[in-house]
């Protein structure tokens, strides 16, 4: 996927000159577009990977558990691709083993300000080397509002790190993803789509 | 051994950074689809088997491991693998699984005149002679030449021994020109 092909070990010229009159026929079209809506779901579908800040490292059996988890629970919040990862989970029900938080990267827990009577939110931090990473769950929003959330940089710069839809009776376990990095980031906020901000979280 | 640029991506993906995966989905994009295009029967199937390959590969990232294949050879098993259980599919439904209608699709540069048509018509016979190969001859020169793999990376693809890859190819290589009507060395 590099460019066209080396030669290989002890390969005949004359297959090289021949590998290379082959490579200029069936060369793939490079400027093939690819679809915004198949670009959106594979980026939705990669937000949902369990965080994990040791590459190298084997998954664990907690991992591979997570992971199959959160599999099941895209097809169910399917309809979230293209958005920040919304997963939903019944409202009474155990969501996740306590020792699964504890195998990924370390969090940082942050608390909002103004969340809406009634509405049970908690979220923490991922500090990435590429940037913050919202886990937000959340309970008990008015169901079909559409929320959109945003971080702010130090400097007063927005970025939207992407948006979801309440439903009712689940505890949504939403993802989002910011290119800000934490040091920059001064607060992160959830709006309603008449762009009011519903609950703020202040990070400096 | 991956470059540092490819490490940190894959890095990054692991870690589920939207932005690194969209980067391996527009860089495998032309040669993943191009494979999975000789191989079914329309363009969306192609672009659903892409699409189903990198999902897959998401899904398995926390498995994989830097070997032979590398990434791209990783990615081309997939897909490898989606396009074979799209034929068991098919073949339940009796659709058509025959790539060649794909090769004879219009080619809206057909009309060219000169040089250029001369150098088609020679591309011609040799995109003629390569559909005259058998689908296995034309599948590891495919992984060789449209995916850019090492005879290990297609080895590890294939289930075979880098060197069993080298013969298959050399002896692919000669059919080809005994099709072309060259001499084979």
């Amino acid at each position: 996927m590099t460019g066209p092909r080396d030669p290989d070990e002890g390969e005949r010229p004359e297959d090289i000159e021949l590998l290379a009159r082959l490579a200029a026929v069936l060369a793939p079209e490079p400027t093939t577009p690819i679809a915004a809506d198949r670009i959106a779901a594979v980026r939705a579908r990669a937000a949902q990977i369990p965080a994990v800040d040791q590459p190298s490292v084997p998954p664990s059996p907690i991992g591979r558990a997570r992971r199959r988890s959160g599999r099941r629970e895209l097809l169910m919040g399917s309809a979230a691709a293209g958005l920040g990862l919304v997963l939903g989970v019944g409202a009474g029900r155990a969501t996740a083993p306590e020792g699964a938080v504890a195998a990924g990267p370390p969090t940082e827990p942050i608390a909002f300000d103004g969340v809406p009577t009634g509405v049970d939110a908690s979220a923490r931090l991922i500090n990435h080397t590429w940037g913050v990473e919202l886990l937000l769950d959340v309970a008990n929003l008015a169901p079909g509002g559409a929320y959109d959330v945003r971080y702010t940089s130090v400097d007063g710069d927005e970025i939207a790190a992407g948006s979801f839809v309440a439903v009712p009776d689940v505890v949504m376990k939403c993802r989002f993803n910011g290119a800000l990095l934490r040091g920059q980031t001064a607060a992160i906020e959830v709006r309603g789509r008449d762009d009011d901000v519903r609950m703020s979280a202040r990070l400096v | 051994m991956p470059d540092d640029e490819l490490l940190t991506l894959v890095d990054r993906a692991r870690a589920g950074d939207p932005d690194a995966w969209e980067v391996i989905y527009r860089r495998a994009h032309p040669r993943l689809l191009s494979y999975a295009r000789r191989r079914l029967a329309t363009d969306d199937q192609a672009e659903d088997a892409v699409s189903e390959t990198m999902a897959r590969a998401i899904d398995a990232i926390g498995r994989f491991e830097w070997g032979p294949a590398g990434l791209d050879g990783w990615l081309f098993g997939i897909l490898r693998n989606v396009v074979l259980e799209t034929y068991r599919r098919q073949s339940r439904t009796a659709t058509a699984t025959d790539p060649t209608p794909l090769f004879s699709r219009p080619d809206p540069d057909a009309a060219q005149p000169g040089d250029q048509l001369v150098a088609r018509e020679v591309a011609a016979d040799v995109h003629a002679a390569f559909l005259g190969l058998g689908a296995e001859d034309r599948e590891l020169l495919e992984l060789r030449v449209v995916a850019g793999l090492d005879a290990a990376a297609v080895g590890v693809i294939l289930g075979k021994r880098p060197g069993a890859v080298r013969m298959a190819q050399s002896r692919a290589l000669d059919r080809l020109r005994t099709l072309l009507g060259e001499v084979a060395p």
